[in-house]
């Protein structure tokens, strides 16, 4: 009986440290430390915020056409508000296609330019290489934007026009269409895509 | 000779005036973060604020870019109106949320759930992509062309913090005293008997 007594005991004691050792696992605070230090913190921050808008031209949130096109090959046909301001005779020739950068923005932009694949409901399409578009943030005349510094219109991601356009600033559009010879009758959409990112981003996808 | 002068001063404005503000149908964003901290298994909510300084109301919707898709919570594209001439302070608040997964892998000694370590050793777990705002497309673009949209964006990157933790060993210690606390048990049961 007092050898029973002893096992008991000493099974107890096992049991004992054993659950004092798990529970201080757990429990942090029950954990032996040494003498206690005093610090005094003080919160400090910063928030850094940028906010940009843009608007487009009502001649382009219109959409852009190239109209009805009947004498295959096209080439480089104009998009219909290209050279069509008529606003007053100052504007004369220039495009009624752009984007302005709000005075409300507190950083540059660089705008992005991309678009949906160019087909028929049929499925008839126009390679986007045959879809041309140009920017210029500073002028907007006869010559400006230009065809010859003009790029094709990509899918799959942006590709970036102008950069660093400031708050109050104002980026000039212009489209051209070219069409094969064999290309199937019908009428081709799409969806363009203009976006600004803050000045030195990627444009994306 | 003074209606001449008028004359000259509205000729001259409309030379000065920049062509952008006959723009008058736009949106914008403002954003606080470009980065954040966000842990695995739980959801992370940024705040953005839309806004549309121009002269028409205009209705927006917040989209991520697809590289942060399969992590946002929910519809994130719910079109919100915004009236004229709401400038930035007034900016209308929108919470993106996001839940990121468990992304770094267990180190454990029975299957992937028993005495499991932590140790951070996978390189870091980054989600690169933009929160952007846009303008529902609009315009046909006649018989042959096309409709436009527009949209402003603000880079995000998620970066998943590891939480290292030692090996867990308390299944193991919670098994022996359980059984030594049964063992016990029996043994004095069967010696009293």
């Amino acid at each position: 009986m007092d050898t029973e007594n002893k096992i008991l005991g000493l099974l107890a004691a096992i049991l004992v440290v054993m659950i004092v050792g798990t529970v201080s696992t757990f429990i942090p605070q029950l954990q032996i430390t040494g003498a206690q230090t005093y610090t005094q913190q003080t919160e400090s921050n910063a928030t850094i915020q940028y906010y940009i808008s843009i608007s487009s031209s009502g001649n382009l949130s219109d959409g852009i056409s190239f109209g009805t096109i009947t004498t295959l090959p096209a080439t480089d046909v104009n998009a219909t508000k290209n050279y069509n301001s008529t606003v007053n005779d100052n504007w004369y020739n220039e495009t009624l296609y752009w984007i302005a950068v709000s005075s409300d923005s507190n950083t540059p932009v660089d705008l992005c330019v991309k678009g949906d694949r160019f087909n028929t409901s049929g499925g008839e399409e126009i390679d986007l290489t045959n879809y041309n578009w140009s920017d210029n943030a500073t002028t907007n005349n006869y010559t400006w934007p230009d065809l010859a510094g003009s790029y094709n219109l990509t899918n799959e991601s942006y590709l970036k026009g102008s950069t660093d356009v400031a708050a109050g600033g104002t980026n000039y559009y212009r489209f051209w269409l070219s069409v094969p010879a064999a290309q199937a009758a019908g009428t081709y959409n799409n969806t363009v895509y203009f976006k600004a990112v803050q000045a030195g981003q990627a444009c994306g996808t | 000779m003074g209606i001449m002068k008028l004359a000259a001063i509205v000729l001259l404005c409309l030379l000065v005036v920049p062509q952008g503000v006959l723009a008058a149908k736009g949106v914008g964003i403002v954003w606080s973060t470009q980065t954040e901290a966000v842990a695995e298994n739980a959801r992370h909510c940024v705040t953005y604020g839309i806004y549309n300084p121009w002269d028409e109301d205009v209705t927006a919707m917040l989209s991520v870019s697809s590289a942060l898709r399969p992590v946002v919570v929910g519809e994130e594209s719910i079109p919100t109106f915004l009236p004229a001439e709401t400038m930035h302070e007034d900016a209308k608040q929108i919470n993106l949320c996001f839940y990121v997964p468990k992304v770094y892998t267990d180190d454990c000694l029975v299957g992937n759930f028993l005495f499991c370590e932590q140790t951070c050793s996978e390189p870091e777990v980054r989600y690169d992509g933009e929160v952007i705002v846009m303008e529902a497309p609009s315009g046909s673009g006649g018989a042959m062309g096309s409709s436009t949209s527009m949209g402003v964006s603000a880079p995000l990157t998620l970066r998943v913090v590891c939480n290292k933790y030692p090996r867990d060993y308390t299944p193991l210690v919670v098994g022996v005293i359980v059984v030594i606390g049964a063992g016990g048990y029996y043994y004095f049961r069967k010696r009293k008997k």
